[in-house]
C-alpha cells in the first residue's frame, strides 16, 4: 500500500471539501486537511531520504 | 431595551437548514434508525446493556417503534452507572467499544457526592465532542477569525473542559481559555489588552461575576468591547430581569445552553433566538437528531404534559463509546413540545430554570428548589452574590437563612436603600417559593469568587439534630 500516495489523494478531496460554501463544516473541513497536512509533512523526511 | 435577535442562524449553514427543515415525521424516523443501531450494536457488545434490553423484552436487541424502545427499554442511572464501573473497572460492561478504542476520558464532577461516573470516549466522540459544543454556538453567531474568551476551566477529565477548545478550533475562531488559570482582574487586563473580544462562553454565575467586576472598573461592557456579539451561558438558573440587564450592559444577545457528559456536549440550545422574549423566558430547542431526550415524571416515568417540569431521559444517538441509554440525568426542565415552539420539530425547554431533581429542598412542607431563590434573589440588580443556609434551631425548628452581598458596583447604596432591599429580598423569596426566610446583607468579601458552577445552598439540618 502506497500509504503517501493515498494521503496525496485525500488531501487532493479535503480540498475540494474546503471549497464548500457552508460555514458550519468549513472549519471542520480545514481542520480534516490540516490533520492530512501534518500526515504528509511528517513522513517527508522519509520520503526525501 | 430588547437587543434584536442574531441574524438568521441557518442561512450561512445548507446542512444546519436542512436539519431544522426536517419535519418531525422524518425526525423520528431517523431517531429510530439510530436507535436500532445503537441497540444492536450494544446488544452485541455491552452485557449492562444486553441485560437490560433482553429484560424489557427487546429480543436480541431489535427495536421497531420508538414508542415500543420507551415502553420496553429500562433506564439507567448514575447508581447503576457506579456499581457496573464497581464491577467491572474502570468502565464498567457500559462501554460498548474495545477498550483499545478510548483515547479520551470524561468524568463528571463528583458533587453529588455518590461518585464519579467514567466515560471512554473514541476518537469519532471526540470530534463530536467538538461539534456538539460548537453546533449551539455557531447558531449563536462564532465564526471563523472571531476572537472567543472560554472562561470555563479547561482541560482535565471534563466534558466542559475539553469540548470548548475543540468547538473553538474546528470552527475556525481563536481561543483564550481563560476559565480556571486567571483571576477576574487578570481575565478583564488581557480582554481590554486584546481590544475586540467577539464572544464568551462562561457559566450563568461567572458571567454575572465578570459583569459587576467590570461596572466596578468603571468600564461599560459593551463600550470596552463593541465588537461583542455573542454571550453563551450554561450550569444554573437565572431571572428574566437579570438577563435583560446583562444584554444591556454588553450591548448583545445572551444564549444559552443544557448539556451535559451524558449527552458528549450540548443537548439544546437558544440558537439565535436569546433567553427571553416579551418578558418572558425564552426556549432551547433540543437537537434530537443527536439525541433523544424524554421529558418525564420522576415518579411515574411517564412523560409530562406539555408546560410541566419533569425530569431529562437521555439516549445519545451518535456516542460510540459509553454511550448513555435512556439515562436518567436527575436534571428537571419544563417541556415545551415542537407544536407550540413557534415553528420547526424540534421540541424545547424552558430557559433559565434548569433545576436538579436531588437539590430539591423540603422545606417546611414546600418543594424548593435553588434556581427558585436564586430568580428572586437576582431580580435585584444591587445584589452581587448570595448563599444559604437551612439548619436546625435549638428548639428543633426548621430556620432558613440568607445572606447576600450588594454588588461591588453599588457600593454607594444608603443605609435606607440597603435596608428596602433587605426587605425587598425577603418578600420576593417568599413570593417565589412560599416560605419566608431571614434575609441579611454582608460585606461582598464574605463570598469567594466562584469560577464555574456555584453551590450556594448548605443543608445543615440533620447537624442539629443531635441528642
Amino acid at each position: 500500500m502506497d500509504e503517501d500516495a493515498l494521503l496525496a489523494e485525500m488531501l487532493a478531496l479535503a480540498e475540494r471539501l474546503c471549497a464548500s460554501g457552508d460555514a458550519l463544516m468549513a472549519g471542520q473541513y480545514a481542520h480534516l486537511k490540516a490533520r492530512i497536512e501534518a500526515l504528509i509533512a511528517l513522513r517527508e523526511p522519509a520520503c526525501a531520504a | 431595551m430588547v437587543l434584536p435577535a442574531v441574524a438568521d442562524p441557518f442561512a450561512a449553514s445548507p446542512l444546519l437548514a436542512r436539519f431544522a427543515g426536517m419535519d418531525r415525521a422524518a425526525l423520528e424516523a431517523h431517531q429510530l434508525r439510530r436507535v436500532q443501531s445503537l441497540c444492536a450494536r450494544l446488544h452485541a457488545t455491552s452485557s449492562f446493556y444486553r441485560e437490560r434490553m433482553e429484560a424489557g423484552g427487546l429480543k436480541d436487541g431489535t427495536v421497531d417503534s420508538l414508542d415500543r424502545f420507551t415502553r420496553a427499554m429500562p433506564t439507567s442511572d448514575k447508581k447503576a452507572f457506579l456499581a457496573d464501573q464497581q464491577a467491572h473497572p474502570p468502565f464498567g460492561a457500559r462501554l460498548g467499544v474495545d477498550r483499545d478504542a478510548v483515547v479520551h476520558i470524561s468524568m463528571t464532577s463528583g458533587t453529588s457526592g455518590q461518585g464519579q461516573e467514567l466515560y471512554g470516549r473514541t476518537q469519532r466522540d471526540v470530534h463530536m465532542l467538538g461539534y456538539l459544543h460548537a453546533l449551539p454556538w455557531f447558531m449563536a453567531g462564532l465564526r471563523k477569525g472571531d476572537t472567543a474568551l472560554n472562561c470555563v476551566p479547561a482541560g482535565g477529565m471534563t466534558t466542559g473542559g475539553w469540548g470548548p477548545g475543540e468547538a473553538i478550533r474546528i470552527l475556525g475562531a481563536t481561543p483564550f481559555h481563560v476559565g480556571g488559570n486567571l483571576s477576574t482582574d487578570a481575565k478583564i487586563e488581557l480582554m481590554l489588552k486584546l481590544g475586540t473580544v467577539h464572544f464568551i462562553y462562561a457559566s450563568t454565575n461567572y458571567l454575572h461575576t465578570l459583569t459587576e467586576a467590570l461596572l466596578a472598573r468603571g468600564i461599560v461592557p459593551r463600550e470596552a468591547f463593541p465588537g461583542m456579539h455573542g454571550l453563551f451561558i450554561a450550569a444554573e438558573g437565572y431571572p428574566v430581569e437579570w438577563a435583560e440587564k446583562i444584554e444591556q450592559h454588553w450591548g448583545c444577545r445572551l444564549q444559552e445552553g443544557y448539556g451535559s457528559t451524558q449527552l458528549n456536549g450540548f443537548g439544546a440550545s437558544t440558537a439565535a433566538a436569546g433567553v427571553h422574549r416579551d418578558g418572558a423566558r425564552g426556549l432551547m430547542r433540543l437537537f434530537e437528531w443527536e439525541h433523544l431526550i424524554e421529558i418525564l415524571d420522576p415518579e411515574t416515568l411517564a412523560p409530562v404534559a406539555p408546560g410541566e417540569v419533569g425530569e431529562m431521559v437521555v439516549t445519545n444517538l451518535s456516542v460510540e463509546g459509553s454511550p448513555v441509554v435512556r439515562f436518567r440525568t436527575g436534571d428537571a426542565a419544563r417541556l415545551i413540545p415542537w407544536t407550540e415552539a413557534g415553528g420547526g420539530a424540534w421540541n424545547a425547554i424552558e430557559c433559565g430554570t434548569i433545576g436538579r431533581f436531588d437539590d430539591m429542598m423540603k422545606i417546611r412542607g414546600n418543594n424548593v428548589w435553588p434556581s427558585m431563590i436564586d430568580a428572586a434573589v437576582f431580580a435585584h440588580g444591587e445584589v452581587g452574590e448570595y448563599a444559604g443556609r437551612i439548619y436546625t434551631s435549638g428548639d428543633g425548628k426548621t430556620e432558613i437563612e440568607v445572606r447576600f452581598a450588594v454588588a461591588e458596583h453599588q457600593a454607594g447604596l444608603c443605609a435606607d436603600d440597603r435596608s428596602r432591599l433587605v426587605r425587598s429580598v425577603r418578600d420576593a423569596i417568599k413570593q417565589r417559593t412560599n416560605v419566608w426566610m431571614d434575609v441579611r446583607e454582608v460585606p461582598r468579601s464574605e463570598f469567594a469568587e466562584f469560577a464555574y458552577k456555584a453551590r450556594r445552598w448548605k443543608d445543615e439540618r440533620q447537624q442539629g439534630y443531635r441528642l
